[in-house]
């Protein structure tokens, strides 16, 4: 039977890395912001619920985020390109190929279940990820192969586990 | 406790083919051909392994001092009597995990500071459990 295709995305990345080392974020709207304080580049998902925009400049919205209790925190590339490098060295394990497509996603290929169903796997892979490294990480599966990484990313099934 | 990054390279160290006259049991025979990485013999889950740097004295009572170097492994399931690295009303707490009249508790090793029931706490994460600490024996240098 033909391999399964998944891309793995770790949630939130650099809001998420933030969280796994000061446990005072978890729960709480975060947004990560850019070089210089520039712009926002990741939110909490506290924060997506609040509508804090994505790539929104900070000077234009730092009212907003005050108003609402937002943390504020610079980014830190160091911490996340260590915590990806731990993310895709544990993903290894778990997929006979893996083609890491950005600091958090990664197109794997691993065999398919007799049934074809990859939810027991996708749920597993989920719970060890969070507990060795305290990332949340979404796993979808790609139909054909063939396809661009860009188009992938938004046409694949989500692996609910 | 704050998080320290960055993998290190290996560096293997030649052992002393003598032993220290302190009660050390023996050389350590099985590095004494191929050289001591320290990574490798604190180490055994690298990617799920971080330091955390100890603040604090509630620990210790179990050789743990402020301002130690811990190493945290969160791939292993806590058991009781492990050292574990606990998150408690959003804060890192550095405690034993004991079992106590069929209970689960989190003791410090420090009579100043009282247990703390895990049922009578509110929300409790285990972050990780504590493997190793790295300890200095004084200024040197
Ligand atoms: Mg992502």
């Amino acid at each position: 039977m033909a391999d399964a295709l998944v891309l793995i995305d770790a949630n939130n990345f650099y809001a998420s890395c933030e969280q796994v080392f000061d446990p005072a974020l978890l729960g709480r709207p975060l947004v990560v912001l850019s070089n210089n304080d520039g712009c926002v580049v990741s939110r909490s998902s506290e924060a997506r619920r609040l509508g804090i925009g994505m790539g929104r400049p900070y000077f234009q919205i730092a009212d907003q985020l005050a108003r609402h209790g937002v943390v504020v925190r610079s980014s830190n590339y160091a911490l996340y390109g260590d915590m990806s490098q731990r993310l895709m060295s544990s993903l290894e394990a778990w997929l006979t190929e893996l083609e890491v497509y950005s600091i958090d996603e990664a197109f794997g290929r691993l065999p398919r279940p007799r049934d074809g169903d990859l939810s027991a796997w996708a749920r597993e892979l989920r719970v060890t990820i969070r507990r060795n490294l305290g990332l949340p990480i979404a796993i979808r599966t790609i139909r054909t192969a063939g396809w661009r990484p860009h188009r992938w990313r938004r046409s694949g099934e989500w692996v609910h586990g | 406790m704050a998080p320290l990054h960055g993998a290190c390279p290996p560096l293997r160290l030649p052992l002393a083919g003598e032993s220290v006259a302190a009660g050390f049991p023996s050389p350590a025979d099985d590095y004494i051909d191929r050289g001591i990485d320290l990574n490798e013999a604190l180490i055994q889950h690298p990617s799920s392994t971080f330091f955390l740097r100890v603040s604090g004295d509630s620990m210790i009572g179990a050789g743990i001092h402020d301002g130690d170097l811990l190493v945290v492994d969160r791939s292993l399931e806590a058991r009781p009597g492990q050292i574990v690295v606990a998150v408690l009303d959003g804060a890192f707490t550095l405690k034993r995990l004991v079992r106590h009249n069929n209970r689960l508790r989190l003791e410090a090793a420090n009579s100043a500071y009282p247990p703390l029931e895990l049922h009578q706490c509110g929300d409790v994460q285990i972050w990780g459990v504590a493997i190793h600490v790295i300890h200095p024996l004084g200024r040197h240098g």
